[in-house]
């Protein structure tokens, strides 16, 4: 009989071995489809932890401006991690419990000139199916740390008397008045204890107020959401006056971050402007390898002259300009023949004999002679601006009366002769503009003639020169970045142009007026810096913020 | 008695002829018990694999921001859809999301501050938090479960919001309609930011391939954020 069979019985007996063996593999099946969803839970909630953690890293990065040293930005990174974290991080994510924050850890690297925050969290990964095998909620971990490249860079404020137009003010407020405010608002964007701030104002004679100072918030003044301080800053408030000495602002400027000598950090130059450069600063004997006749000449006339100010102060004493130079250095007659060191770590060693401000303005047709700069001004001092500008500030003067003819020195009526060929720094007189009205042969040389409409070409040219000067590597000195904002509103207009060529930046300014197209000629081998246009005061403290957020680099 | 071989492979044969189709019966039997496991488990993993790629796309588009990358650009927007690539984020350029309302993706980023005392005395949005700026990336017309997505924070009033150039949020200090709603305000009630601080929001939300099933706060979509 078939049922009877020793092989139906087999079969019999093997019916049900696939299912048998399927359940069986289930309890092993499962704890794979078990891993498998119980890990990917783990790993969703590690990503969401980073990503919390870096959020957390960065916002805590961004607030250390809240406090003044190292030591003490603890707190507000600590408070901001937290609250960060927590909105970042729902404590029951795909049901993660006992997640724990740990303390932040604020750290200064002073050998890589970088800040950085860490963030650290664990949290533990709920078992769903792995339970059942007896492993119980897995603790999960995630750090994020953010950084900055800590930053030395010195503000050089337009202080002239555009800035202090009536005209310009805005709830009662002048440009000079805005500035200010502006000015503290971006420094108390950057950290104290590991950022460097200094300062330099400008007129037609620029006032070294403060070498680049991790200590700035207290120097300078600042203004943040933890609160504000008086500085150097507000002194400038109300001493807006004089003209544009662009070109010496920006190599003294330069010069305070080279001291400063911290080539790994971001070296930045913020300039802020609102107006053409109108002077630029000379030594009135020029240097046998800067001279076309390859000998040092006489800039000044030797003969007496009857140059006086407006308070009939003589210009030089004793006939002789040159022999009797006055140092215009600092103050006036009492420091004549000083030397001026810049002290340690210069890249300008000393400055001595006639040094002076030549300044020109096309639109004002005005030009004369003034200080160089004034080595450090505390007080935000203006005493020593527009000591010698035309016919009523420095009657007899050769230089303030068109209708001298150009001189031929040291014979010759006019105290200036010509225009040197290069500025007191080096920066050479000519490239980006020719001169509108050539030059004139003195002793059988032929010299930039000085009259106004050359003089604007200088300065602009001395400023440019300048600007490519901060872009360039000098010895163990790294490039700097120039920052610029351009402020609209004054009457003679404020050169979109020259400014974007002097922070090098490639790009369009379709709000600048005129309009400006893509810089081509870009130095890309150079920094590329920004230039950010502001159409009148309302917008300055934008454009301060602008920056900030330029120079403010974090990275993760 | 020793089998003849050829007996013994007839015999073989005939139970395997006799047994054909068994296992096959048994295999579909166990198949269907076990195969909404693996399914399950596959659009588990998938979505865990495009959940982890949405927080990627979201944190980079919030470092983007806290750098003051300009995001209503063509290239601003062209590097996060890189990031997203996979996830059918369609950019375009402006603060107003891509023009064609295409796409399984959105970004929300928002600049909210905090406006105390210090920033602005005696205006009406003093303590609150409010928009600075809003600016959509993708597909504003994204809809998941037959609902249009929308921000968990509140939009700002479109009198306010600049939509055809910088996104900017005007008069946020004195006009009630740049104010954020209450979510995200809880979000800072233990310990309220600092007078003026911003933070830098960006919601993402997509739509991903297959059913997820309400992670996060959004049903049957992925939304992640990032605050920096």
């Amino acid at each position: 009989m078939k049922s009877c069979s020793p092989l139906y019985a087999a079969k019999r007996r093997e019916r049900g071995v696939v299912l048998l063996l399927g359940a069986l593999c289930l309890p092993v099946i499962v704890a794979i489809l078990g891993i498998t969803v119980d890990l990917s839970i783990m790993y969703a909630i590690k990503g969401r932890l980073q990503m919390a953690c870096d959020g957390a890293a960065v916002a805590a990065l961004r607030s250390l401006n809240l406090a003044n040293s190292i030591a003490s930005q603890q707190i507000p990174a600590q408070a901001v991690a937290t609250q960060w974290f927590n909105a970042n991080f729902n404590g029951n994510f795909m049901g993660a419990q006992g997640t724990s924050l740990q303390t932040p850890v604020v750290a200064q690297n002073n050998a890589t000139y970088v800040t950085s925050v860490q963030v650290s969290a664990t949290t533990n990964s709920p078992s769903y199916f792995m339970k059942y095998y007896n492993f119980g909620a897995t603790e999960i971990g995630a750090t994020g740390q953010a950084s900055r490249r800590n930053v030395v860079m010195t503000l050089v404020l337009d202080r002239s008397g555009s800035m202090n137009n009536a005209s310009n003010e805005i709830n009662g407020q002048t440009s000079c008045q805005v500035m200010v405010a502006a000015a503290k608002q971006f420094t108390g964007y950057f950290v104290p204890g590991a950022d460097y701030i200094g300062m330099v104002s400008f007129a037609e004679t620029v006032y070294i107020a403060q070498a680049p100072t991790t200590n700035f918030q207290a120097v300078l003044g600042y203004s943040n959401s933890s609160g504000s301080g008086t500085g150097l800053l507000d002194n400038i408030s109300n001493n807006c006056t004089g003209g544009t000495n662009t070109s010496s602002a920006l190599a003294l400027g330069w010069n305070l971050n080279y001291q400063t000598a911290l080539p790994g950090a971001l070296n930045v130059i913020l300039l802020m402007t609102d107006g053409n450069p109108t002077a630029s600063t000379f030594s009135f004997v020029t240097t046998a390898a800067n001279d076309p006749s390859g000998t040092a000449h006489n800039v000044l006339s030797t003969t007496a002259s009857t140059c006086t100010d407006g308070s009939g102060t003589q210009m030089k004493s004793g006939g002789s300009m040159l022999t009797h130079s006055r140092n215009w250095i600092g103050t006036r007659e009492s420091n004549s023949g000083s030397t001026f060191s810049f002290g340690a770590g210069s890249y300008w060693s000393a400055v001595s004999g006639p040094v002076g401000a030549l300044y020109g303005d096309a639109a004002g047709g005005f030009y004369g002679v003034d200080l160089a700069f004034q080595p450090t001004s505390p007080n935000g001092s203006n005493t020593n601006e527009n000591g010698w500008k035309n016919t009523t500030d420095a009657p007899g003067c050769g230089f303030s009366n068109q209708s001298y003819p150009p001189g031929d020195n040291p014979t010759s009526t006019p105290d200036v002769a010509f225009i040197p060929p290069t500025d007191l720094w080096g920066f050479s007189a000519s490239g980006y503009q020719s001169m509108p009205d050539g030059n004139v042969s003195v002793q059988g040389v032929s010299r930039i003639l000085l009259d106004v409409a050359n003089l604007t070409a200088v300065n602009h040219n001395t400023t440019d020169n300048a600007a490519t000067f901060v872009r360039t590597a000098h010895g163990t000195a790294g490039a700097n970045l120039i920052y610029v904002i351009g402020l609209g509103g004054n009457a003679d207009g404020v050169d979109s142009t020259l400014l974007q060529r002097v922070a090098n930046d490639p790009n369009p300014c379709s709000n600048c007026s005129p309009a400006l197209a893509a810089y081509a000629g870009v130095q890309t081998s150079q920094p590329i810096g920004k230039y950010v246009y502001s159409p009148d005061v309302s917008t300055l403290e934008e454009a301060f913020a602008t920056i900030a957020s330029e120079i403010l680099r974090i990275s993760r | 008695m020793q089998r003849n071989p050829l007996e013994k492979r007839s015999s073989f044969r005939r139970r395997r002829h006799s047994q054909g189709g068994t296992e096959v019966v048994e295999f579909v039997i166990f198949f269907w018990l076990t195969f909404p496991g693996f399914l399950w488990m596959f659009v588990t993993g998938m979505n865990f694999v495009y959940m982890d790629k949405v927080n990627d796309v979201a944190l980079a588009a919030d470092l983007m921001v806290v750098k003051n990358q300009d995001m209503t650009l063509q290239g601003s927007q062209d590097i996060i859809s890189r990031v997203a690539t996979g996830l059918n984020l369609v950019t375009g350029s402006g603060p107003n999301g891509n023009s064609g309302g295409t796409g399984n993706g959105l970004l929300v980023l928002s600049t909210v501050q905090y406006i105390g005392t210090t920033t602005c005395t005696g205006c009406t949005n003093v303590g609150k938090y409010v928009f600075t700026k809003r600016i959509y990336v993708g597909n504003k017309s994204l809809q998941v479960n037959g609902s249009t997505v929308a921000s968990l924070f509140g939009n700002p009033a479109s009198a306010l919001w600049d939509s055809t150039v910088s996104g900017t949020v005007s008069n946020n200090q004195t006009n009630t309609g740049a104010q954020t709603n209450a979510t995200f305000a809880a979000m800072y009630s233990n310990t309220p930011i600092p007078d003026g601080q911003v933070v830098y929001v960006v919601e993402s939300f997509f739509k991903p391939p297959f059913s997820f099933g309400g992670y996060a706060g959004s049903t049957n979509g992925v939304y992640v954020r990032a605050l920096m």
